[in-house]
């Protein structure tokens, strides 16, 4: 019985290709992009979940009362500290990170990121598998290491070096390091990722020079390891017991520097859970470079991903339904042999089931072309695989299969439930049916009106943002990226340097430029109320910053270094939140405020203008700010170049303007906006296959109708006024339907932003007029086609 | 060999004032009006009158495909006024059988599977049906065309697939609406045949049709005219 019925469907599915394709290309491109999503989702929910313990391993945090922010990094002493005092914590571990390291290879030096350094109990903690080796010797041997398989095989050649040395360059200095133990390559979804362990013992030789060497009175190993106030350096892991009550673990550790000698009641340690490092740690400040995702993302994704599905099964529906109607009979010679409603229906829900696997393996073709190209628009650095785990082709099956059944159901019921009698009399069923899938096309075009809009308003926004006034001259502004300081030539003199040539005619420089992604935050007491601790966002800058940007100076002067006027410069805010009264002359503990500025923007549209403190600092300088005449540019940064190299800069001089600065701060929501763009155009192309097909049945019925009308003197244009009605005016009720939709959604969106662009009615009629132009266009390819065809050929079709 | 032992002269259909209007700007027309009609076991009729004058409107009240405004229709002794749709099921795949002018047959379905359609529905063991479907084949000297589709047979042949479809489920009553209207006089001539042979071996048949001729092969002829038999 089943194999008839599968015969059957592919017969009819082969009797009317074109219908059959329409269908099928809608289906083939919602589901691979379902498949994309599932792939990706069902990827990016895995994160951390392959540690056998995941459920007992926290990361110590701190969340600071006096910050925003929550620290993910906690003094090295916190770890044997909650160790000694708390039996129902199992192991330790603390993580710090070297990041950058050189490693020799032949006569070249590679480098490498994400090094870190932990001790051997990292390995008890984390289910990352050694392969060779000891964890025993590397706890012993200060200058051990555990390589990954990969890079086992990258510098040796071979996947067991164990006993090996390694050659690393860290920050100019030589160092011999042994393999201890070769490790497996982390799994994609771990959200640390790392190929080379050290002991933590290199990683306290490393933060010596790092971070220490440059201070006056550096510290000792003994003292980074005991002391209390070094608290962003080490993240601290722990494991704990099966089945530990964590708040009350949480309570015992808050109340903890009650026992402690020194412990800061500034601290407020907190136990993050594993699982809850990958989506929640947006607002925490990690060094270790984890990896972070977005549950919200894969929410709007999968919310995409269904209404395209929808949209094609809607396609599927009406086009199918139509298919019957045309052939009326379908229905009624079955019942006439003696099919039951429910054989009829069971018929057409397996036909849709049929009909939807015939998808799969293109979808699938589909799929392996279409996830590098998500992955990429999503900002993913990860690769996938399809098969990289059986979830995702198993979800996508069990959907299939629920898409057919569902719409199989939904087209047997409406199919089924007409007197047979009628359709035997050739009677076109058209009245009825109609209510139906105008229902279902004006679903569709909500969706694609919604998104287009959507999509307008992002670019809207984007474009407000970009070109947004500063609070400054931004024009003809060039960065040059002086980050790595061993590869740029000395700052000062390459400064003294290029300040003569004619086409400069300021140079200053900058922690960062605002607006920058970032902010630094400054602790400071009030002014008029000193036991008052107040965070203001901080900008260290070089001298001339202030004229450079030529920020508005509304009270005293700014800094000069010839003029012998030092001292910090605040914007307005800054003034009021520090409680000052004249501002200028009054001493905060970053110096004396010499000026007070008008506010300018330091972030993104997405954060309000903070209080904002200047205060000068060239030793803090990263990015060199120059101010050109604008004529000659190109020629400009050729000299700068030049100049770069003449005075010793290692590497390329990175020079970039000012505008395509301020355009990556918006990188993520112009990411947003093309992956909204994407599902909107597949939307709309998916509900014009749809529109294409309903036109061609339309056409058939009404055939007759043209050819009368042509006959009796009608004009082309009248003709296809006649055709198009319908469509226009399912487009123009869809706008109206989507108009609160798509306020709401934009509302909702423009949440994110604290300046917004305005919401302007001509966005909205342009959505609409884009989706409408779409419409009348697809219909009129077909109906202009049955409109210009002579009457009598029309009529023969009796 | 199709065998039914019907007990002549028993009453198979008994129409009462059957009467059938639509109701078309708030008046209505009538299409049927009072029929009285009695029909024996066994017997061939054949319905003849002007187009419009309700037969196919008559012979789908009979074939339970539509219903009467009034009056009472009883088909072997039951009453057949108000059936559930499942009963109606039932009377299909039992007792009536149907040919179309247009045959009507499932394009997507070759001669041997449209043949075999009414048999699944009815729940016959597969065996049975094979056996079923190859002697009507045999009968119709089809065999070598099972394998082919409507669209690929004459329109004689379309119409032998159809009365094969009609009679597999060995039903009691065949009712045929213009069975020939759309074929040459050589093919109508032969189905006709055919008809004239299943009654002979008991079948109940009722046809609709225009031709003088072919009215002949029935043992009883009616006129109807105006929706009223004459
Ligand atoms: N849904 C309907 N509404 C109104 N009138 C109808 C409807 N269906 C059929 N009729 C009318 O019923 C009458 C009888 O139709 P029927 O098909 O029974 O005629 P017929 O005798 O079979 O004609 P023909 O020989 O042309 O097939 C016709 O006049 C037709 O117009
Ligand atoms: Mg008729």
């Amino acid at each position: 019985m089943i194999k008839y019925m599968l015969v059957q469907s592919f017969r009819r599915i082969l009797n009317d290709k074109a219908n059959s394709l329409l269908k099928l290309v809608g289906l083939t491109i919602s589901l691979s992009l379902a498949f994309v999503i599932t792939v990706f989702s069902v990827h990016e929910l895995s994160y951390d979940n392959f540690h056998a313990n995941a459920d007992n391993i926290y990361r110590v945090v701190n969340k600071a009362e006096s910050s925003d922010i929550t620290w993910a990094t906690t003094p090295f002493v916190l770890g044997e500290t909650l160790l000694d005092n708390f039996p129902e914590i199992k192991e330790n571990v603390h993580v710090f990170s070297i990041n950058k390291i050189s490693v020799k290879k032949g006569l070249a030096y590679i480098e490498e990121n994400n090094v870190i350094a932990a001790e051997a109990s990292f390995f008890n903690i984390f289910s990352y598998n050694l392969l060779h080796g000891d964890l025993e010797l590397f706890a012993k041997t200060p200058n051990g290491l555990i390589l990954s398989k990969s890079k086992a095989f990258k510098y040796f050649n071979n996947y067991y070096p164990v006993g090996e040395l390694l050659t690393v360059d860290f920050e100019g200095e030589l160092r011999d390091l042994v393999v201890c133990g070769i490790m497996e390559d982390f799994p994609k979804n771990s959200s640390l990722k790392t190929d080379i362990i050290t002991n933590i013992d290199f990683g306290f030789d490393c933060l010596m020079k790092k971070y220490i060497s440059s201070s006056e009175n550096p510290p000792t190993k003994e003292e980074l390891k005991t002391a209390w106030n070094m608290g962003v350096f080490f993240t601290n892991f722990i494991m704990v017991e099966n089945s530990t009550s964590i708040i009350n673990l949480q309570n015992k550790i808050a109340n903890l520097s009650q026992q402690v000698e020194n412990l800061s009641s500034d601290y407020n340690f907190k136990l993050q859970p594993l699982s809850d490092i990958y989506f929640n740690s947006n607002a925490y400040a990690d060094n270790l470079n984890l990896e972070k995702g977005s549950k919200a993302l894969i929410l709007i994704l999968i919310l995409l991903g269904f209404l395209i599905l929808l949209i094609a099964s809607i396609n599927y529906i009406n086009l199918t339904v139509a298919q019957i109607f045309v052939k009326n009979h379908f229905i009624a010679i079955r019942k006439v042999c003696g099919a039951r409603r429910r054989n009829l229906i069971s018929q057409i829900t397996i036909d849709s089931i049929v009909f939807i696997f015939l998808t799969v393996p293109v979808a699938l073709l589909l799929t392996f072309v279409l996830l590098p190209i998500a992955l990429n628009v999503l900002g993913k650095e990860y690769q996938l695989l399809v098969f990289d785990n059986g979830l995702p082709i198993i979800i996508i099956i069990g959907l299939v299969i629920l898409i057919g059944a569902a719409s199989g159901f939904l087209i047997g019921l409406r199919t089924t439930s007409y007197n047979a009698i009628k359709s035997l009399k050739n009677q076109m069923l058209s009245s009825g049916n109609f209510g139906f899938r105008k229902v279902l096309v004006i679903f569709q075009m909500v969706v694609s009106v919604c998104l287009i809009t959507l999509v307008l308003f992002i670019y809207k926004q984007t474009n407000y943002s970009v070109n947004k006034d500063l609070g400054f001259n931004k024009e003809h502004l060039l960065i040059i990226n002086f980050n790595s300081q061993d590869k740029a030539p000395n700052y000062l003199s390459f400064k003294q340097a290029i300040k003569s040539n004619p086409n400069i005619s300021n140079v200053s420089g900058s922690m960062f430029t605002p607006p920058h992604i970032s902010i630094m935050s400054l602790t400071l007491p009030k002014v008029n109320e000193p036991e008052k601790i107040i965070g203001i966002s901080g900008l260290f800058t070089d001298y001339n910053f202030e004229n450079t940007l030529g920020l508005e100076l509304l009270k005293g002067a700014f800094p000069d270094k010839e003029k012998g006027i030092n001292g910090v410069v605040v914007n307005e805010l800054a003034a009021r939140e520090l409680g000052l009264t004249s501002a200028v002359g009054e001493q905060t503990s970053f110096g004396e405020v010499v000026g007070v500025v008008k506010n300018f923007h330091i972030s993104s549209t997405h954060n309000l203008i903070p209080p904002v403190m200047i205060v000068k600092n060239q030793g803090m300088v990263r990015e060199m700010i120059i101010k050109t005449s604008g004529s000659q540019v190109f020629e400009t940064i050729g000299y700068l170049k030049k100049t770069w190299s003449e005075l010793g800069g290692k590497g390329a001089c990175e020079v970039s303007f000012f505008d395509t600065k301020v355009q990556e701060l918006y990188i993520a929501d112009m990411k947003f906006a093309r992956l909204i763009m994407g599902c909107a155009i597949l939307a709309i192309l998916i509900a014009v296959l749809g529109l294409v097909g309903l036109a061609l049945f339309m056409i058939k019925q009404k055939i007759k109708e043209v050819g009368i009308r042509k006959v009796n003197g009608a004009k082309v244009s009248e003709i296809l006024a006649l055709l198009n009605k319908d469509f226009i005016v399912w487009t123009i009720i869809s706008f109206f339907i989507a108009l609160p939709l798509i306020y709401l959604l934009v509302n909702k969106w423009l949440e994110g932003f604290a300046y917004k662009t305005a919401m302007s009615w001509w966005i909205f009629v342009l959505g609409g007029l884009i989706t409408l132009v779409f419409t009348i266009l697809t219909i009129s390819l077909q109906t202009f086609r049955a409109a210009r065809q002579n009457p009598i050929e029309a009529l023969r079709y009796e | 060999m199709i065998n039914i032992k019907p007990i002549k002269n028993t009453t198979m259909i008994s129409l009462k004032g059957i009467t059938k209007f639509y109701n078309t700007k708030q008046q209505k027309t009538f299409v049927l009006n009072d029929v009285n009609l009695e029909i024996k076991q066994g017997e061939f009729l054949s319905i003849m009158g002007p187009s419009g004058a309700g037969k196919s409107t008559l012979l789908n009240i009979i074939g339970l495909l539509d219903q009467s405004s009034e009056g009472s229709y009883n088909f072997l002794g039951e009453p057949m006024m108000h059936l559930k749709e499942k009963q109606k099921v039932d009377y299909h795949r039992n007792h009536i059988g149907f040919i179309f002018q247009a045959f009507h047959l499932i394009e997507e379905m070759n001669v041997y599977e449209n043949i075999e359609t009414p048999l699944i529905y009815k729940g016959v063991k597969a065996k049975e049906r094979k056996a079923i479907v190859a002697d009507l084949l045999d009968r119709f000297n089809m065999v070598a065309k099972k394998d082919l589709f409507p669209a690929q047979l004459s329109g004689g042949q379309q119409q032998l697939v159809g009365v094969a479809r009609a009679i597999a489920g060995k039903p009691k009553l065949l009712l045929a609406d213009e069975p020939t209207g759309n074929l040459h006089t050589t093919q109508g001539s032969m189905i006709m045949d055919l008809l004239k042979e299943l009654n002979k071996e008991g079948m109940t048949i009722i046809q609709v049709t225009h031709n003088q001729e072919f009215a002949k092969y029935g043992n009883r002829i009616i006129n109807l005219v105006d929706g009223v038999v004459q």
